[in-house]
């Protein structure tokens, strides 16, 4: 009795650890990037369109997702829309008709919904790089096929809980005539996943479990 | 048989020549007409047309027309009307009753925190009308809005028909004060003359994008500039000659851009000011008529006044009443003279108002719900329906016939045919009285500037009182 009593609490505890763990918050963050440079026409589809990226491998689900953009220019920002679509066809728009009136050049942008701003849309001055909300100031502007037709999603946690498997797809398009610009470095999704800490305690857990039944078994066979 | 034939064609003519008599004199005719002055003070208009300030009643001394029984109340938010000739007087002499008021904020544009606050005292012009009105009696009542009377009467019908949760839905940046609009009367019909589309786009698109601190107390308007967006400045194509302009492509483009930026950015003041005051005061229906809100530069800076190139023609075809009395269907443009504010108050302190956060937000607030822009035949990107102040955001909900007639010789061409795409009724008219400025008569300046002599237009208000004549008489 004594015996069960204690292997009981053993993987009582171990499980105990591994909720402790995902409760505080033990993640993993994986980046996937294309690098090749976007080129955003005047009053059309931005070249390529759409930029895309790859993921693979991943049995985890999404638990957080943010999007840099590197190395934007464009003459007049508030022309420029720009919408992520997810592998499974969730779409978030990361800014549309926001950006302000004044030329950027060089600017990173880093698109996460816990940001406290949303992207800054100037009179006087420049946006600067930094980290932004994702910010839609235009939800009935349209993005033109392939991309898929609105209304789009508002916020990166659209893509919580799904696979990131597949292909994310970056639509950059400029809505209004007379300016252009360019995305000098491409795009990174930037994925948080539970794991692999958590399914590593819950593979100990499971391991110790596992253990302790085949020692009882064992202990069995040799009475 | 030539004599046979020639009886039958003289009976013919004469059968038309009577038909068409028959069918022009009822529209055209003119009637000597009785005014009745109702009452002149708020204290004599309480027991009459209460809300009223001055109430003046006009009909035909003799009902010959038989048109006496239709009744159309005149009331404009803040302008006087109760001696409009052009309406007032020409309606009644075609034959109709006519009540023309001054409402509770006449003289006092920026007094109200909504058009609302007019509901009773329109609600009174029309029960006076059905109901104090004798020999012959009203039994249809009308609302006639000119201008600025166009958002105020078609909020009122809305609500007539919809109830006071027309104004308080969730899409609007504040909800109206619902205190007095439950059971209004409806109207029977709604007449719109140079329809604006709204104090909340007039502001909006008066906001001056080119002033760098809006700040308490006012900074300079003259000063406080940002030259490259200011519609003011030679440098971008303003002629202070002239009050016109012909601006680039970039600039209209940078301008109107900055303009949508900085009407959020005082949204977004303005309801952080509400929400702080609810918080401060544990009153979350406190709606702000406490605090002051001032927008420096906030009643001049219209793009499209100066330059002609701009919301100067309709999309589609409509019924032009044409100067030479025919009746085109066309499209239709604006033969306006410029009217910049360049050499008035557009770089004056005098383009600075000072609201409450709830007159702003709820009569001269709006939301973008896309890309603001003004072309030649459209303006673009507003959420009409996130104001009760707005025409568009009204109409829609509106089911008695509605008429707009629009002159062309003012500015609000394309405003007014979105008011009527936008309306709902299966009885809705649009026509465009050619030369007519904003008050009805004919543009003198106009003509002259299309190289016509000055009286080219001809008499624009008959022809715009006799097009409303037809309407009204084919109706009721």
């Amino acid at each position: 009795m004594k015996k069960y009593i204690l292997r009981f609490s053993s993987t009582l505890l171990t499980v105990a650890f591994q909720l402790a763990a995902a409760h505080l918050g033990i993640a993993t963050t994986f980046n996937f990037s294309n690098t090749a440079p976007i080129t955003i026409n005047d009053n059309a589809a931005a070249t390529p369109y759409p930029a895309t990226i790859n993921v693979s491998g991943f049995t985890a689900r999404i638990s957080d997702l943010n999007v840099t953009i590197t190395g934007l220019s464009h003459t007049f920002p508030t022309d420029i829309g720009i919408l992520l679509v997810g592998p499974g066809g969730q779409s978030v728009v990361l800014m549309d008709n926001t950006g302000g009136v004044n030329p950027i050049i060089n600017v990173n942008i880093v698109f996460d919904d816990e940001a406290a701003t949303g992207v800054p849309n100037p009179i006087i001055g420049s946006l600067a790089s930094g980290t932004y909300r994702p910010t839609n100031n235009s939800p009935t502007d349209v993005f033109g096929a392939p991309a898929p037709g609105g209304p789009y999603g508002t916020a990166l946690s659209v893509f919580d809980n799904t696979l990131p498997n597949g292909i994310w797809q970056l639509f950059v398009r400029d809505f209004s005539a007379g300016d252009s610009g360019l995305i000098s470095g491409g795009f990174r999704v930037q994925v948080t996943t539970p794991e692999p800490t958590s399914i590593l305690l819950l593979g100990l857990g499971l391991f110790t479990v596992a253990a302790s039944l085949r020692r009882k078994t064992q202990r069995r066979l040799l009475r | 048989m030539i004599y046979r034939n020639f009886s039958r064609l003289f009976a013919g003519l004469v059968i038309s020549l009577f038909a068409c008599l028959v069918w022009l004199t009822p529209s055209n005719a003119q009637q000597p007409i009785t005014t009745t002055v109702i009452c002149t003070s708020s204290a004599t208009c309480a027991t009459t047309v209460p809300g009223a300030v001055a109430a003046t009643l006009r009909r035909p001394t003799t009902d010959t027309l038989l048109r006496a029984h239709v009744g159309i109340f005149v009331m404009h938010p803040y302008s006087s009307y109760v001696n409009n000739t052009t309406i007032c007087n020409e309606l009644a002499a075609r034959g109709f009753t006519t009540l023309c008021a001054n409402g509770p904020f006449n003289g006092n544009q920026f007094g109200y925190y909504g058009y609302e606050q007019h509901i009773p005292t329109i609600a009174a012009g029309l029960n006076y009308l059905r109901n104090n009105v004798t020999g012959p009696a009203v039994t249809k009542a009308l609302i006639f809005g000119h201008s600025a009377g166009a958002p105020m009467m078609t909020l009122y019908q809305n609500v007539a028909e919809n109830g006071p949760a027309a104004c308080t839905g969730p899409e609007k940046l504040i909800p109206c004060v619902t205190t007095g609009l439950n059971n209004i009367p409806k109207a029977d019909g709604v007449m719109l003359f140079d329809a604006h589309l709204g104090d909340s786009l007039a502001t909006y698109t008066y906001i001056d994008p080119a002033i760098i601190v809006n700040a308490t107390p006012p900074g300079n308007v003259s000063s406080n500039r940002n030259p490259s967006l200011d519609m003011f400045s030679a440098a971008n194509g303003y002629n202070f000659t002239t009050d016109g302009a012909t601006y680039t492509d970039a600039f209209k483009k940078r301008f109107l851009a900055a303009q949508a930026i900085r009407n959020a950015d005082l949204v977004s003041q303005a309801l952080d000011l509400l929400q702080q005051r609810r918080i401060a005061t544990g009153n979350p229906n406190d709606m702000g008529d406490a605090i002051p809100f001032t927008v420096v530069g906030g009643n001049a800076a219209r793009l499209w006044q100066p330059d002609l190139n701009l919301v100067s023609c309709t999309k589609t075809a409509h019924t032009l009443l044409s100067h030479d009395g025919t009746r085109p269907v066309q499209k239709v443009c604006s033969v306006r003279t410029p009217s910049g504010n360049g050499s008035s108050d557009g770089l004056t302190n005098g383009s600075t108002i000072t609201f409450t956060v709830h007159s702003y937000l709820g009569a001269h607030a709006l939301l973008t719900n896309g890309r603001y822009t003004q072309t030649l035949d459209d303006i673009t990107g507003l959420d009409y329906a996130s104001s009760a102040a707005t025409s568009a955001a009204n109409v829609p909900y509106i089911t008695v016939p509605i008429i707009i007639i629009s002159n062309t010789g003012h500015y609000f061409i394309r405003p007014d045919e979105i008011i009527y795409d936008a309306a709902g009724s299966f009885d809705k008219t649009l026509a465009f009285e050619e030369g007519a400025v904003h008050g009805g008569t004919p543009c003198t300046a106009c003509a002259t500037a299309l190289g016509q002599p000055s009286t080219y237009f001809g008499d624009t208000v008959k022809r715009t009182m006799d097009f409303y004549a037809e309407w009204l008489a084919a109706r009721y």
